[in-house]
Formats: C-alpha cells, structure tokens, sequence
C-alpha cells in the first residue's frame, strides 16, 4: 500500500497543481508541473532520498505563487497536501527499509497510514474553514499575528531540536 | 536536512510571506504544515527507558562456524509507537541469517526478543551495545540511545594437524616426552653401547658387540625422550605483513596455532611471544588448557608497529636458554642480525616464513617490470635465507599458495641435517 502511494501522491500532487495552472490558461506552467512531476516520480523509483524535501519545497512554493495569482483554492491546496503526504511517505518507505523480514511491517503501515490520512483530512479542512470565514484583520492586528507566529514556530522549533 | 526543521522553516515562509503581502490564502495553506507539526510534537517520546539483554550460543568459534545472538530489549517506560533496534555488529563479523535490525512498536512494560546468526574473520568481537531510535509515526522527533549489553565473541584461527615437528634443542624438560634427550636410556631410537649393567633386558643386548669382545657383555641403549621449552614467536610487525588489504599475517597466525598444537600435543610445555604494537607474552603451559589459552590469545592479534623497537626485538629472559624457538614472520633482511644473536646464545631456532615476494607478486599484473622486480626481491630473500641457514637456523620457506600442512609435512617433519661446521 505504501508503495502504491508513494507514487500516487505526486502524481497527485502535480496533476492537481497543474490543472489549477492549466485552467486558467497558464499551459507553460502547467507543463513545466508536469515535466517537474516526472522527474519527481523518477527519483523516487530511483530511490534519490535528496528529492523529497526538494519536492515538499516546490510543490508548496507552486501552491503558494498559484494563489497569489488567485489560482483555484481548492485544487492548489489539495495539491500541496498531497506533497506533504508524499514526502512522508518517503521517509516512512526509508524507515521501513531498515526493517526485517520478521517485523509486522502490515501492523506499522496501517497505523502509519490512518494518521497520515488524518492529518491531511484536518490540515485540508483547517484550511478550508480558515478560507471561507474570510476575516479581515487591521494592520496592527497583522503585525501582532506575525510575531506572534514567528515567536512560535520559533519557540516550537527549538522545543522540538532540544528534544531530539 | 532535519526534518523539523524542514517543516517550521517552510511553516515560517508561508506565514511570513502571507502575512506581509496580506493573503489569507496562503497562511491557510500553512495550516496542514502547522497541524502535520503538532501532531508529531505531541507524540513526540518523552523518556525512553529501554533495556536490552544479549545471549550468545557460544562465545568461542572456529573461523567458519556460525554464532547465533539472541537479543531481548524491555521497555520499562511508557509505549514507543516506532523502534528501530539495531544490534551493532563489529567490523569483521557479517549477519549470515535473519536480521541484527528490528522495526517494532514497543507497549508500556512490552518486550521484543529476536534471534540472528553472526559468522565472521578470526578476531576478538565486544558486542556491547544495542542502538535505539525511538520516534512517532510522522518521525518528526526522534531519540537515539544506546542501551548496553554483555557480549564478547571470539573466533579462533582454524587448527591444521601436523603429524609430527622435528626439533631437537639442547635443553629438554625432565619429563618424558617426544624430543631425543642427547642422553641415554629408555627410548626407541639407538643411541649409544654400553656394558651390560644388572637389570638391562637381555634383548637389549649387542650380540654383535658382546662378540668381538668375549670378556664382556654388552647391551643397546635408546636415546631418551623428553619434554622440552618451545617458545613460539609470532611476529605482527606492520612492516613485514603489510601488503594492503591482503592479509600475509594470517597465514602466520595459521601456521602459529598448528605448530602449537603439534608441540602440545607431543607433551611439550609451549609458550606464545606476539610482537606487534606491544609485546604480548603468553606464559608457557602444557596441554588442552594451554591450546585453548593460546587460541584465545591468537584470534586477538593484530598487525601493528611498537612505538618502541624497530627491530625485531625477542626479550630473551621469557625464554630458558638452550630451549627451542619457533619464529614465524615473513622476515626482512634486518631481521639477520637478531636471529644470528639468538643462535649464537645457544637457542635452538626455527624460522616459519611464509614468503611475502610470492604472496605480493601472486596479486600483481606479470608485466616485464613486475616481473624483474620480484626476481630482485627474490633474490635478496634468497641470500637472506642462506645466511640464516648458514648460521645454523632452521628455516623453512613457505610459499603460501601452498597448503601449510604440506609444506610441514615435507620439511618439519624430518629431523634438519645442519651443515658441517655449524654449531649445534
């Protein structure tokens, strides 16, 4: 299953990124989605463990500039959560490498799985709502969230490395 | 990159730049990324407290044999949703069956216990610790620790059963044994004719002897048969086995262990002198124990260079005088000196030398100046060997693409016929 997925989640990713560009007339860009989404494909058959978060970068970035260009919502964002699926599953496929023939690798992947299915199913609808209640915050108000946000990825970052 | 920080860094940006150019949009698509990292934070392991148990089948194996290691690792501490234990095998050692790796999820006060089998080179092997990476299933946070454990594995060098080594020091042991004495009494070989004395079997008698003089009787004896002092000295000098990757030393430590097992097995006391990095002396023994104790002692011996003799240096109070030493090393002309030392001291030397010209050559492409290079080298091993031979050393040269017990069997097993002249 996890293989399966592995490649199916940046066929995904890429097919629902350059459908957003394509159908607004962006034809180039869509192509160039494509042509990124094949070598991204190849990579993971070829096994290049570098490609991934590379990949996460980029499909985030096109999600990203697609909605600065007012791009459709919808397919933008699907696409990118289906990166962040497939760069986990990366990563889940590297640890599963390391495993023996004994280990109940089915019980891990099931498990692995549901919360990945989770958590794309939270983050996407997290986002949806945050979409459609449209708030339009002050200036100063923008400012606070800012620090605010920087101060907690911050804080959450070097919580997270001290732990490691 | 880590992958956290991977996460908050792109978390970061889109915030950042959302933010700043007032998109809403584009801060909603840095929520999956924020909950994707809460969610591994809050399962993130918080104390790890793993125990892990190791058990060998044996801890002493011949070349070849294989080991299998049953490891047990406890979890003490709250449930880990994903372990990775790896056994930390050595350099040397290789996994011929199952896995030293296992991926696992662990419950609180759960355990895990696997078996492998290990095969691997002569050597000594601590096998001392089990890695565990403890992680969620995003792998966001990971913990590594090394949990100790109790294991040591020693793989012997393979013993070649020789028939018999001829030697004959000056010194022998007073119990009996299978080295000639020079003395005469009970034995096997004829020594020597003597009158016949009260309590001499009359089939010892010399009838042809007793015939020439009628007056008296006389009878045989044998030359008597005892243990003796072997000193063995294996020489692990870097600068006599050196020769890449390929390892000359251990056809010197093969032809070690079979020699002490030949001189054991023949009652003699035998002790082991390793030079390498550091002089490593095995007291001298008799028997089973002391085989066992110089095999233990063989498979841990590595080349190496003494910080503090470039020569071949042989402490000669570990050895009796007039005893019997047995050098194995592929000798440099250099060596001469210390051998002809040796002898003159009244020690009986035999040289095993597993010749280093053949064993390089054997891994070089036969160009034109291979070739003559070796025939140079070979040469000037040639002279060395006839000067050693000329000072009354036994030296036997072994050219290692031939089998040890052969070249044993065609030059150890005879008694040498030192040339005229030599000192005995």
């Amino acid at each position: 299953m996890t293989r399966f997925l592995r490649f199916a989640c940046p066929v995904l990713s890429v097919g629902l990124l350059a459908a957003g560009y394509f159908l607004v007339g962006l034809a180039w860009s869509a192509l160039g989605l494509l042509i990124f989404g094949i070598l991204w494909t190849v990579g993971l058959a070829l096994r290049w463990d570098w490609f991934p978060p590379l990949a996460l970068f980029a499909a985030f970035a096109a999600a990203a500039f697609g909605l600065l260009l007012d791009l459709s919502t919808g397919f933008l964002i699907s696409g990118a959560l289906f990166a962040l699926a497939s760069w986990d599953l990366a990563e889940f496929s590297l640890r599963l490498r390391k495993a023996s023939p004994e280990d109940n690798l089915a019980a891990l992947e099931r498990r692995h799985l549901a919360r990945l299915a989770l958590l794309v199913l939270a983050g996407g609808g997290l986002s949806a709502f945050a979409l459609t209640i449209h708030l339009t915050p002050s200036f100063e108000w923008i400012v606070v969230l800012m620090i605010f946000a920087v101060w907690g990825v911050g804080r959450m970052v070097d919580w997270l490395l001290k732990k490691e | 990159m880590n992958r956290t920080f991977l996460l908050a860094l792109l978390i970061f940006l889109l915030l950042f730049f959302g933010l700043t150019i007032l998109r809403p949009a584009i801060v909603a698509l840095a929520l999956p990324l924020v909950i994707y990292l809460l969610a591994g934070l809050w399962r993130a392991p918080e104390q790890v407290r793993l125990q892990a148990e190791r058990s060998l089948s044996a801890e002493r194996v011949k070349t070849g044999d294989e080991v299998t290691v049953t490891l047990t690792v406890s979890n003490h501490g709250s449930a880990l949703e994903e372990v990775l234990l790896e056994d930390q095998v050595p350099d040397g050692l290789e996994v011929a069956d199952g896995s030293a790796r296992r991926l696992v999820s662990l419950p609180a006060d759960g355990s895990v216990t696997w078996t492998y089998t290990l095969r691997g080179k002569r050597g000594y092997y601590g096998l001392k610790k089990v890695r565990a990476t403890v992680g969620e299933h995003l792998g966001l946070a990971r913990l590594e620790q090394d949990l100790p454990t109790d294991g040591q594995l020693f793989i012997l060098p393979p013993v070649l059963r020789l028939r018999r080594v001829a030697i004959q020091p000056r010194r022998t042991r007073i119990f009996s044994g299978a080295i000639p004495a020079r003395q005469g009494g009970s034995g096997v070989e004829f020594f020597d004719v003597r009158e016949y004395q009260q309590g001499d079997s009359p089939r010892w008698i010399n009838w042809r002897a007793t015939a020439r003089h009628p007056q008296d009787v006389f009878s045989n004896q044998f030359e008597q048969e005892r243990a003796a002092d072997v000193g063995l000295i294996l020489d692990g000098r870097h600068r006599t086995n050196d020769f890449g990757n390929r390892p000359i030393f251990e056809n010197s430590v093969l032809a070690t262990a079979a020699l002490a097992d030949t001189f054991l097995n023949a009652g003699n006391r035998v002790g082991l002198l390793f030079y390498g990095r550091q002089i490593t002396w095995t007291m001298p023994g008799y028997g089973k124990v002391q085989g066992e104790r110089i095999l233990h002692d063989l498979s841990r011996f590595e080349p190496g260079d003494s910080h503090n003799f470039n020569e071949l240096y042989v402490p000669r109070h570990l050895f009796p005088s007039r005893s019997q030493l047995v050098l194995v090393s592929p000798l440099i002309p250099e060596d001469y000196d210390t051998l002809a030392a040796l002898r003159m001291r009244g020690y009986h030397l035999l040289v095993v030398s597993p010749d280093p010209v053949a064993f390089e050559a054997d891994g070089l492409a036969q160009t034109r100046t291979n070739l003559l290079a070796r025939r140079i080298v070979q040469l000037q091993r040639s002279v060395l060997l006839r000067r050693l031979r000329g000072a009354g050393i036994h030296v036997v040269d072994w050219d290692t693409s031939q089998p040890f017990e052969k070249i044993a069997k065609l030059e150890l097993e005879q008694r040498m016929v030192l040339p005229r002249g030599v000192l005995r």
